[in-house]
Formats: structure tokens, C-alpha cells, sequence
């Protein structure tokens, strides 16, 4: 796979709203949510963010399409020379969006979760597969580049196979496969379901073999790090020598604005003690500035314990990076609040 | 939902496991010596390139290391440098196309 390393990605959660309730949402959206950020909050989050090097702005959500000014949004970041992407269940790709999305999405990211039985569990929805397959045709004839985006748990390896066959009869460019993580609905509802590390090396190799087989025909992203990789790249994971001169995008990626305004980095749902504020209080580059003058040092002795913990040796080969900062996250959180105890 | 491992049932479906480059994988499989190569058979994707599929009984204790035997001896293979976070697509895609437009 390629190595990724130049991009710089602004994620935004427009809202929390959304037509499904999906098992594994890391956001916990669903239909009843209601709050959205105001437009112009977001606009200038955009300009703030490429003024410090942000180069891809996300939009997930929540469903992103019912956010009614996306295209606003789109339009705001390809301005400012940011590439744009979004991440949908594809099920509301009606004929008025897509004509919507068209010329300002750069890639749509459509969730599949398996065979259709398996989608529509996920989904808690017997209709989401068969209602997403059905826009399809018509996301492909508008020409918008897509690609999908399966969950990965410990019982839906042997869908894969089947998921790439879609994506590419599809015509989808991308099939990228993301670990079922410990976040948000996941939590409560798939306890027993996150993958282990014997299934993670599996998938590896399945992705691997895929990769090799599609090549030319479908791009397959497997969301693990190499762990030998990553032990001679500290600084991609912020863990080596800090630059004192470099950008907010050189020292934080991705950045991510929930659909609350709070600003955390590299996931949603990111311990917010290490958040950078909130829009609604600072603009982005305010709230950077604080940030990097105060919170940054916390953010980068985090990362350089977890980047020590997962590239241990005796670990296992592939990393979620994810996971291991939720863990020191949580150590430290700990060893803090036992400080506080102390004094 | 299954209980069963997702790879449990790939096995199921059609006893076999990986493919990956040949250099790669014979040195992973010198290394180990409780992985048994079922058959093997070249095959020319892309052309340029020998490439071998392997089928495989892989033992559950064993793949990771088989893992990492394989990173170790073909980095540029499957192995990523940055991951992305939930809801967030690779977006080299992306950033191809939207150059593309820029050019023109």
C-alpha cells in the first residue's frame, strides 16, 4: 500500500443526525440527535485550518447529507485548495444530492459492513443494504469517485471476499477496511466483536492478497500500521523530536470537530482533556494558538508512551494506533487524577 | 451475530490462506517451520512481476508471527504508514483527483 504520509486531514462532524442507529457508530448518531454547528462557524474553521496546513477537509457525521449546507462547506474548502471527501450509508444519494455533491466531493466513502444480511444487521435496518445498493447507478453516473468502507470484526472476515467482488462490479475505487474499534455505540453493542490480534493478521493477509489481485482495478486500504514501520517513523506518530517552528497540521493530524464544536485530535471521541476548546468559544487558529502554547507538550507525552507501548518488542506485528492512545490516554488520566489525590 | 472467528469461516469457505510475493514468502516460510504449504502455483499479476499464490495452513498461534516475517521481508507490501480514523477514507484518492481538475 502507499505510503500516506503527506496528508493532512481536517475532519468534520457537521452533526449528529442520522436516518439509522447503526451497531457499531463510534459517534453513537442516530435520528432522534438534532444539533447541528452553524454553517459560518464551520466556514471559518475551514480557513483557519488551510491557513495552518490542513490539506483534506472529511465530512462524516452523524450522515453528512442531511446536513443542508454541505455543499456550502465543499464549495468553502475546495477555495481554500483542500481536497474534499465524504463519508455516508449512501442511503440518501438521491437524484437532488448527488447534484449537490457533483464537482464538490472529490470521494465519497460509502460504509458496507458485509452481504446484505450482515449490512442490514449492522445497519439495524432491513432496508439499508437494498436502499444504498439501488443509488449506486446513479452515484456512478455522476461521475463522483467513491469507494467503500468495511468494519472489520472478529466474525465478518470471511465477507471480505464478497465485499471487494460489490465494490468492484460497483465500480468503486477504493475498499478500505477499518477495525471495529471501542468507540461510541460499539461499546455497548458489540462487546464480544472487536477483532483480536490473530484476526487482525488475518485480515493482513487477506487484504494483502486482495491488494495484489486488484491492483489497477480497486485501491485496498487495510487500517493497521506495521509495527516495524512505525518503530523507525517516530515522528509521523508524534513521538519523536518536536518542531518548535511547524505548522498546527505539521504537529496534529488528523484534527477532528465534533458535532458539539469541541476540537480534538487524531479521532472522534478523543479524550477531552487533551482538546484544543471548543468553536463556539475560539476560532481555530485561537484555540491552536493556545493549544500549542499549553496542551501540546500533555498531547506529545502521550503520544511518545503509546508509540513506546505498541512498538515494544514482543508486540504483535500490526498496530492499532488508535487503541494504544485510548490506553495511555486513560493512564494518564489516572495517574493525574492520583496526583491531584496526593496534593 | 456468529460467534465464530471470521477467519475460522474464510477457512471454511475455501481452505486457503495468502498470496503474496515469492522472495517474501519462502524466507516467512523457511522461518517457520510448523507452516505447510498446501500448493503453490505462479501467476503473472501484474506481469512485470513473478508473483506466487501460496495456499496455506497458516496455525492460529502462528500467524502473527507469519506476519511479521512477511513485513520484515517485503516492507512496501500491505503495510501502511498512516491509519486513518473512523470515517475518514484514504484521500489519496481524492487528492489525485482534485489535481487532476487543478491542471486542467
Amino acid at each position: 500500500m502507499a505510503c500516506t504520509r503527506g496528508s493532512r486531514i481536517l475532519q468534520i462532524h457537521p452533526t449528529r443526525r442520522c436516518n439509522l442507529r447503526c451497531l457499531h457508530c463510534y459517534s453513537s448518531s442516530g435520528p432522534e440527535e438534532r444539533g447541528e454547528l452553524p454553517v459560518a462557524l464551520l466556514a471559518d474553521a475551514l480557513t483557519d485550518a488551510a491557513a495552518e496546513g490542513y490539506t483534506v477537509a472529511s465530512f462524516s457525521g452523524g450522515e453528512p447529507l442531511l446536513y443542508r449546507p454541505l455543499r456550502e462547506l465543499l464549495d468553502h474548502a475546495h477555495g481554500r485548495g483542500m481536497a474534499t471527501t465524504v463519508t455516508s450509508n449512501g442511503m440518501l444519494l438521491d437524484e437532488r444530492r448527488l447534484a449537490g455533491l457533483a464537482g464538490a466531493v472529490d470521494l465519497l466513502a460509502i460504509s458496507l459492513d458485509g452481504t446484505p444480511a450482515s449490512h442490514d444487521r449492522m445497519r439495524a435496518d432491513p432496508r439499508a443494504f437494498a436502499t444504498m445498493a439501488s443509488r449506486l447507478g446513479r452515484l456512478r453516473d455522476s461521475g463522483i469517485p467513491f469507494g467503500f468502507i468495511f468494519t472489520l470484526t472478529q466474525h465478518n472476515l470471511h465477507e471480505l471476499e464478497w465485499v471487494a467482488e460489490f465494490a468492484l462490479d460497483e465500480g468503486a475505487r477504493l475498499l478500505q477496511i477499518h477495525p471495529l474499534e471501542a468507540a461510541g455505540r460499539a461499546i455497548r453493542e458489540l462487546g464480544e466483536s472487536f477483532p483480536d490480534a490473530v484476526e487482525e493478521s488475518y485480515a493482513y493477509l487477506l487484504a494483502a492478497q486482495l491488494q495484489q489481485s486488484l491492483r489497477g482495478r480497486l485501491q485496498v486500504q487495510l487500517d493497521l500500521l506495521s509495527r516495524r514501520l512505525m518503530a523507525d517513523q517516530p515522528n509521523l506518530f508524534f513521538a519523536g523530536e518536536s518542531d518548535p517552528c511547524g505548522s498546527l497540521a505539521d504537529r496534529v493530524r488528523p484534527l477532528i470537530i465534533e458535532a458539539d464544536g469541541t476540537v480534538v485530535p487524531i479521532e472522534h471521541g478523543f479524550d477531552r482533556s487533551f482538546s484544543l476548546g471548543n468553536l463556539r468559544d475560539a476560532r481555530l487558529c485561537e484555540l491552536a494558538t493556545r493549544w500549542l502554547a499549553s496542551g501540546y507538550v500533555r498531547f506529545r507525552d502521550l503520544c511518545g508512551r503509546a508509540f513506546a507501548a505498541v512498538t515494544a518488542e514482543g508486540r504483535p506485528p500490526l498496530a492499532d494506533w488508535s487503541a494504544a492512545l485510548r490506553l495511555a490516554a486513560i493512564e494518564t488520566l489516572s495517574r493525574d487524577s492520583s496526583a491531584t489525590c496526593r496534593e | 451475530m456468529t460467534k465464530e472467528r471470521g477467519s475460522d469461516l474464510l477457512r471454511k469457505l475455501h481452505g486457503n490462506f495468502p498470496t503474496t510475493h515469492v522472495e517474501g514468502l519462502f524466507r516467512a516460510v523457511d522461518d517457520l517451520g510448523d507452516l505447510k504449504i498446501l500448493r503453490w502455483f505462479p501467476r503473472g499479476v501484474p506481469p512485470a512481476t513473478l508473483v506466487v499464490e501460496g495456499v496455506f495452513e497458516v496455525p492460529s498461534g502462528s500467524v502473527g508471527k507469519f506476519v511479521d516475517t512477511l513485513i520484515q521481508n517485503n516492507e512496501q507490501f500491505a503495510a501502511n504508514l498512516q491509519v486513518f480514523p473512523y470515517g475518514v477514507p484514504r484521500p489519496d484518492i481524492a487528492i489525485v483527483e482534485y489535481r487532476g481538475e487543478a491542471r486542467q
